[in-house]
């Protein structure tokens, strides 16, 4: 099945991606990091139960994978897919995932709250991600008791996530507001909304590839549906002012925008060894041609942002199935990379 | 630029941290960056952060902004063993009824970091239960023609009462 993340329309605009993230923790048991073995294991098992059984057909669109079997480089393919958190891949206790066949919603069991739901769907569609892991809280919901306050909401490890649990975000690819240094501003703006701009890979990671990262910080004292909203509104005018800036480069840059564009496609066609890090910044030079209508999209046989995905190490390692070393690791991301453009 | 951790690969993952303002840059190898430590160093900038926010580090902090100590409350979760101090030093409860143990201390805490301090999202799944059951149940068409009947016949509208009679029978019929 087409994972969600190979879909080809997200190459189409600023919005890559909605994602919505719901943190619940089950009554009678202390948060992950004082849970015992056994405990873990009772919990991994009764959210498996919830989901996967014979009275729920939805159950049987997910996979259950119980995390210390995994390999380490599949972990880390993972990753960065989104499907785990780098919390999750790290521990040593009994931790889970249950994810379905498009891999557009995954449970993550045992991270740093009991259970995390996460729906992520392409483009500008929060709504989606919001009903898909909606759907679920309530399935989990019908038989694990939750652990829910009536003045706190839903009780979570941290007090960052208490009441609706709700992270929703979305993943926007800036390379106009990044190239003209106006991240930073970005940042400072948004965070008097409540709101938070990250790199690709959460709380602390570089910015690779002009991708960011806004959600909610405020989960308290605000219903879902105004988080949402709130979302929405600071998103679309980024969106807007991502889109002015690309509109201004096209009229009065032309050229120079086409020279990066097509230097940035050259490159990463007929390289033969490439860093993670050059990959990521060409392939973003490529998607801003591909969205400014300069070359077309045809020239990839996917969609950019899941090329980004497959030249991280984890994914590279998986592809070819063995660990590789960074000389390995960058011949082999230039072979792919020759595959994927035509 | 070679790595800082093994100085010997070439630095391709920049990691930059900032606890209470104070800036630390890291420049690592891909191997480096993969293995867990760094995810480590990642997790650690936050909990620090979190944790500076609450223990006063930083400008303001909450033991001395709001006065955390000033309420009075137990110390010690009575179902999981934690303390306040263990929270206010980590960052994280040790389980949800510490939210209760707690509870005048962490609105303090909350009302600083959050929107708000009282939760108006989706309610619990036995509270979403509940109402589902006690709500008025949505009437069917022939029940709410019955009803309309009872009222005909009680005004003694009889000509409408007869027209209502015939509507519930073609319905009766169109079901059969």
């Amino acid at each position: 099945m087409t994972k969600w993340y190979e879909d080809k329309a997200l190459d189409s605009n600023v919005v890559l991606s909605s994602r919505v993230r719901l943190a619940r923790n089950i009554k009678g048991y202390p948060f992950s990091k004082r849970l015992t073995d056994e405990q873990a294991k009772k919990i991994v098992e009764e959210v498996k139960n919830s989901v996967i059984n014979d009275r729920t057909p939805i159950g049987k669109t997910f996979q259950y994978i119980y995390m210390p079997d995994l390999e380490r480089n599949a972990k880390l393919a993972m990753l960065e897919n989104h499907v785990v958190s780098p919390e999750l891949i790290q521990k040593q206790t009994p931790c889970a995932v249950l994810v379905n066949d498009d891999n557009s919603i995954n449970i993550l069991v045992n991270e740093e709250d009991h259970i995390r739901i996460q729906a992520m769907c392409p483009g500008y569609n929060i709504e989606k991600a919001w009903e898909d892991a909606d759907r679920i809280d309530n399935l989990i919901g019908e038989s694990v008791k939750y652990a829910y306050d009536e003045e706190f909401g839903f009780l979570t490890a941290c007090v960052t996530n208490v009441g609706t649990g709700l992270r929703a975000s979305f993943m926007l690819h800036l390379p106009m507001l990044e190239s003209n240094g106006r991240i930073a501003e970005l940042a400072n703006s948004v965070s008097k909304f409540g709101m938070t701009i990250r790199g690709i890979y959460g709380e602390g990671s570089k910015p690779l590839g002009a991708i960011y990262q806004i959600s909610n910080q405020v989960t308290l004292g605000k219903s879902e549906k105004e988080i949402m909203d709130l979302l929405k509104n600071i998103t679309s005018q980024i969106i807007d002012k991502e889109n002015a800036l690309r509109e201004l480069a096209i009229k009065n840059q032309h050229t120079e925008l086409e020279d990066t564009v097509y230097r940035a496609l050259g490159t990463l066609k007929y390289c033969v060894k490439i860093n993670s890090a050059e990959a990521m910044s060409l392939l973003s030079k490529v998607r801003l041609g591909i969205v400014s209508g300069i070359i077309d999209p045809g020239c990839c046989k996917s969609n950019i942002y899941n090329v980004m995905m497959n030249v991280q190490s984890g994914n590279l390692q998986s592809r070819i199935g063995h660990s590789a070393n960074e000389s390995e690791r960058d011949i082999a991301r230039a072979k792919y990379l020759k595959e994927i453009f035509v | 630029m070679l790595c800082d951790k093994c100085k010997t690969n070439q630095a391709t993952v920049h990691i930059r941290q900032n606890i209470n303002g104070k800036v630390r840059e890291y420049d690592l190898c891909d191997k480096c960056a993969a293995a867990s430590n760094i995810l480590n160093d990642v997790n650690m900038s936050f909990d620090n952060l979190f944790e500076g926010f609450l223990n006063g580090m930083g400008h303001g902090g909450m033991l001395y902004g709001d006065g955390l100590y000033s309420n009075k409350g137990t110390d010690v979760c009575s179902i999981c063993g934690s303390t306040f101090d263990d929270f206010v030093n980590g960052g994280r409860l040790g389980c949800p009824e510490c939210y209760d143990t707690f509870r005048d201390r962490l609105r303090g805490v909350l009302k600083n970091i959050q929107g708000g301090v009282r939760h108006t999202g989706k309610g619990s799944p036995e509270a979403r239960r509940i109402k589902a059951q006690t709500a008025p149940k949505e009437l069917t068409e022939e029940e709410k023609l019955k009803n309309e009947l009872d009222v005909a016949i009680k005004n003694e509208e009889y000509e409408k009462a007869a027209e209502l009679r015939d509507k519930i029978r073609a319905l009766k019929n169109k079901e059969e």
